[in-house]
């Protein structure tokens, strides 16, 4: 097959996966396609409301697409953009979207990203970044979900690679949500979290709940940089490993010098489902400067054995048990999730104690 | 009806707290035994026996209360009945309502109408009290093949079953026992009991950490259970609960055997005695046998 056969390929199987995106986000959300990178324009909503107050452009040439979102602009619902990488070469395919948020602007955005190998003789690796810039006082609830999964059922044995980069400008709050899962069978993923608080007074929230199976590996990087002073950031991971897979979270929040009063929070708490999964958590703080508030952990466990004993003394299965341990330990991250998120995203996983 | 015959049972060697008191005395127990005995089947050499062979037949209906010293096996035999994994059985069988209870797992023989209530519930953070007495009472409709209670059915059958406990409807919003006094958890355990309606309960030293109010609400939820076709045995170490909670008969256990049985004068008999002259009893007996 020729690369323009894959191409049109690619356009039929995005058609299809767009299809699955269920009717909860289309109705809630603004949605946009985006296919290696370009956007799908046939599959892309063509929101009159949304374009009033902001741009989208795509640069053909390089893979990216900007979306711009207008100064004191509010956006009514949240931008969901769907990301597929439908022909990953094997030195990599880059993609990238920058999203501009002008000053004062309040919007929310999800974005997935997707990656498949259509090609199936060859390991492919493809690269996404996703870079947002928040201006003055802007205010941005963003989520990120990487969840293969619930789209491929079939091994890819696809490299992926997301880097997000987030720059805060004073004042600026952004609050994010990350949903990662490892991808179907002997992949291996690379997750990065860069952000920039870059003036005084802007504040990071960030929770993520990443999980692998079989036997994935899954690397989930977080550096939170702290340029200037009075800016706050708070950092909770949580991580699932079941079966072979080896999970790695690296954390980093540094300090600059000139950043006095900070606040920082820097935790990672995992749970292992199987004696053979395992996890490394690197949890790192890094001050040079004074009069600041910093804390950083990392816990590694499994579930309570008298917990699940508990739960079965009142005839619930061992499977049913293990079941609501594992929500108990997800629900701290998933409760800041939209209900209409939450369902879809969730229960398409195949993560599982027993 | 549940029937014990002849049962051994070990707590295994990987569970173990070596360094408290109580397996110091079951080492001394085991090594005492062990020239009595030559084989303990499928007990490995680290694990330590507690039960020496119990038999006992409850019948439906009927109250039993099992009294005896710290370390006399008590909470063992609990346990054992609801299946937790830490105990094993060696030796002997349980038979309930015609089946090999020791062959099912332990939610198996919850929703076939087992109910521990624990000496110690179990606190689970994040796992909301509601959520988890509704999990448990649609496990139970699933095995009777009933359809599950939704939401709202489930809401009022737990506050009219809440007011029985006298447990505040706040309680039922806050997570599985995180934060609970020890009154409030074994309210808890009662609620949940009459939520199940087990066919034969098991309240482990129910009355442990209760004040005198709590121990009467703990009561009456079980005497409201009261029926011909349910049956009770109550784990205890003093005879105050049995003053609330009438047994049938009174058995009490030492070093693993039950070493005396009669009725509920029995209770009364050891409040004033002590345990002393039973262990006395016991340990003749088994030089007896010896």
């Amino acid at each position: 097959m020729s690369d323009t056969d894959f191409l049109s390929m690619g356009e039929t199987v995005a058609a299809s996966y767009v299809a699955m995106v269920s009717s909860c986000i289309t109705q809630h959300c603004y949605v946009v396609v985006l296919l290696n990178g370009k956007l799908f324009a046939k599959l892309s909503d063509n929101f009159y409301r949304l374009w009033c107050v902001a741009s989208l452009h795509c640069n053909q040439n390089d893979n990216t697409t900007y979306i711009e979102i207008k100064s004191d602009a509010i956006v009514a619902k949240p931008i969901y953009i769907l990301s597929l990488i439908t022909t990953p070469t094997l030195d990599g395919q880059l993609s990238k979207l920058m999203i501009n948020v002008g000053a004062n602007a309040r919007v929310g955005v999800i974005t997935e990203s997707i990656c498949l190998n259509l090609r199936d003789d060859a390991v492919s690796a493809s690269t996404q970044i996703i870079e947002m810039n928040l201006q003055q006082h802007a205010q941005v609830d963003y989520y990120h979900i990487q969840n293969s999964e619930r789209f491929v059922k079939h091994a890819t044995h696809s490299h992926s690679n997301v880097q997000l980069k987030l720059n805060l400008d004073s004042s600026s709050v952004m609050t994010t949500n990350h949903l990662i899962c490892g991808d179907v069978s002997a992949a291996k993923m690379h997750v990065e979290i860069i952000v920039a608080l870059k003036s005084p007074g802007a504040i990071f929230v960030s929770n993520g709940l990443f999980g692998c199976n079989n036997q994935q590996r899954l690397q989930v990087k977080v550096v939170v940089n702290h340029f200037a002073d009075h800016c706050s950031s708070k950092v909770l991971f949580k991580g699932i490993v079941a079966d072979l897979a080896y999970a790695e979270f690296i954390g980093n929040i540094v300090v600059h010098a000139k950043a006095a009063h900070s606040i920082a929070r820097l935790d990672n708490k995992n749970l292992l489902l199987h004696q053979t999964a395992r996890v490394k958590t690197s949890p790192v703080l890094e001050v040079y400067a004074d009069d600041v508030k910093c804390a950083h952990g990392a816990t590694v466990g499994q579930l309570d054995e008298s917990a699940l004993w508990y739960l079965q003394t009142r005839g619930i299965s061992y499977k049913g048990a293990c079941e609501i341990l594992l929500n108990a330990f997800m629900q701290e991250i998933l409760h800041n999730l939209p209900l209409f998120l939450r369902e879809e995203v969730v229960l398409h996983t195949s993560i599982s104690p027993t | 009806m549940l029937t014990i015959k002849n049962l051994h049972a070990v707590i295994k060697a990987d569970n173990e707290d070596s360094g408290s008191n109580k397996d110091q005395e079951c080492e001394a127990s085991k090594k005492h035994d062990q020239s009595n005995h030559s084989v303990y089947g499928g007990a490995s050499e680290k694990n330590k026996e507690i039960l020496h062979g119990i038999d006992l037949t409850i019948n439906d209906g009927e109250v039993h209360a099992i009294m005896g010293p710290n370390g006399s096996g008590k909470s063992t035999l609990a346990n054992i009945l609801a299946g937790n994994a830490n105990y094993q059985v060696t030796q002997g069988e349980i038979i309930f309502d015609g089946v090999d209870l020791l062959s099912l797992p332990c939610a198996e023989r919850a929703v076939r109408g087992i109910f521990l209530a624990f000496q110690y519930p179990v606190e689970i953070p994040g796992v909301n009290n509601m959520y988890f007495l509704k999990a448990a009472v649609n496990s139970l409709r699933k095995y009777r093949q009933q359809s599950e209670l939704d939401a709202f059915d489930f809401m009022s059958l737990v506050k009219a079953k809440s007011k029985i406990v006298q447990m505040d409807e706040k309680f039922l919003q806050r997570e599985v026992n995180v934060g609970f006094s020890g009154g409030e958890k074994k309210r808890n355990e009662i609620l949940q009991m009459l939520l199940l309606e087990p066919k034969f309960a098991i309240l482990d030293e129910t009355d442990s950490g209760l004040d005198i109010d709590a121990l009467q609400i703990v009561a009456h939820g079980v005497n409201s259970l009261r029926s011909a076709h349910r049956s009770f045995l109550v784990v205890t170490h003093y005879q105050r609960l049995l003053h609330y909670i009438a047994p049938d008969y009174v058995h009490v256990l030492a070093k693993g055997k039950i070493v005396k049985s009669g009725g509920k004068e029995l209770a009364l008999e050891l409040e004033q005695k002590g345990y002393g002259w039973l262990e006395q009893l016991s340990m003749e007996s088994g030089a007896q046998e010896g």
